[in-house]
């Protein structure tokens, strides 16, 4: 099938896929303050700079901020499922799912290091048949 | 600044109301309220309505074609679960302010049936349960920033939305 040959799309527009380069997730930051934000934006939230901001490549390491474990969602989606949101080194806060451990307070730990991975975003495609990368985060090696 | 109280409240039961239109169930609402003041639409001097579903559908003005047109200032709020919210603040904000004695606040939504949010929706595929929870991927990491070695939360007050 065509649809199979074809790349990946990304499962948001600030995870980007170079061509023939590793994914990584896309900042911006400020040349004033340094502030890091995830995705574009125009104007420095912190310190109002305008013109400022430039993309950066987020790091794939960061430390879980917070979690919730997720046993009741939408009609089809698995459960349970930890959602985490961790920030990353060198700035950048992001919300996914943390995989490779087990939905279990006693093993999950605020502030543990984690690490970005990218995979194919659950087997989900969208009318087209198009298939998504997306990310997740794990415990890190 | 003036003193501001509330002189009359009320409610409609909760149902589905299929045979019956938003402003209808408004104007219900809102005559209720000012049966309980003792006061007639002709005592008010402004209306601020909450609808989030047909915020583009003026839906004070049309709780005013049902209950008594009187010329009045009309603004309608639109601000997710805080919509109603919205319209009493702003009423309350106007009566403090001294611009009016006597205004009303309505809030009104007729829902759709099944869940609220999350399963779908925006283009490319749902990402329930794929980016974590619910849609706050958008404004839960983007209102907060970080700097290395300094990470700044918003703060309580900053907006989110659900």
């Amino acid at each position: 099938m065509a649809e199979t040959a074809k790349k990946p799309l990304p499962v948001v527009d600030f995870l980007k896929i170079p061509d023939g380069g590793e994914p990584y997730l896309e900042g911006y930051r400020c040349k004033n303050c340094q502030a890091t934000f995830l995705g574009e934006r125009s104007v420095c939230s912190k310190c109002g700079a305008r013109g400022a901001l430039g993309a950066v490549k987020l790091s794939n390491n960061g430390k879980l901020y917070v979690y919730s474990i997720v046993h009741r969602s939408f009609p089809g989606i698995a459960v349970p499922y930890v959602s985490a949101v961790v920030d990353l080194e060198g700035g950048g806060t992001v919300k996914g799912n943390l995989i490779g451990i087990d939905p279990d307070p006693a093993k999950i730990r605020l502030g543990m290091p984690v690490q970005l991975v990218y995979k194919d975003a659950l087997g989900r495609k969208d009318k087209e048949g198009n298939s998504y990368l997306s990310y997740f985060f794990q415990p890190s090696a | 600044m003036s003193d501001v109280y509330v002189v009359g409240i009320d409610m409609i039961k909760f149902g589905r109301f299929p045979e019956r239109t938003v402003p209808q169930i408004g104007a219900e609402a809102a005559l209720m309220a000012l049966d309980d003041a003792g006061l007639k639409i002709q005592d008010m001097e402004a209306l601020y309505c909450g609808n989030l579903y047909q915020a583009n559908a003026m839906v004070g003005q049309r709780i005013l074609q049902e209950i008594g047109q009187t010329g009045i200032t009309v603004v309608n709020t639109a601000n997710a679960c805080a919509t109603g919210a919205t319209a009493f603040r702003e009423a309350w904000m106007a009566v403090k302010a001294g611009a009016y004695d006597l205004v009303l606040a309505v809030g009104v939504e007729q829902m759709g049936k099944g869940l609220l949010g999350g399963g779908g929706g925006g283009s490319g595929i749902p990402k329930e349960g794929l980016l974590g929870s619910a849609r706050c991927l958008r404004c839960l990491p983007r209102p907060g920033w970080s700097t290395p070695g300094n990470s700044v939360r918003p703060s309580s007050n900053s907006p989110r939305c659900r």
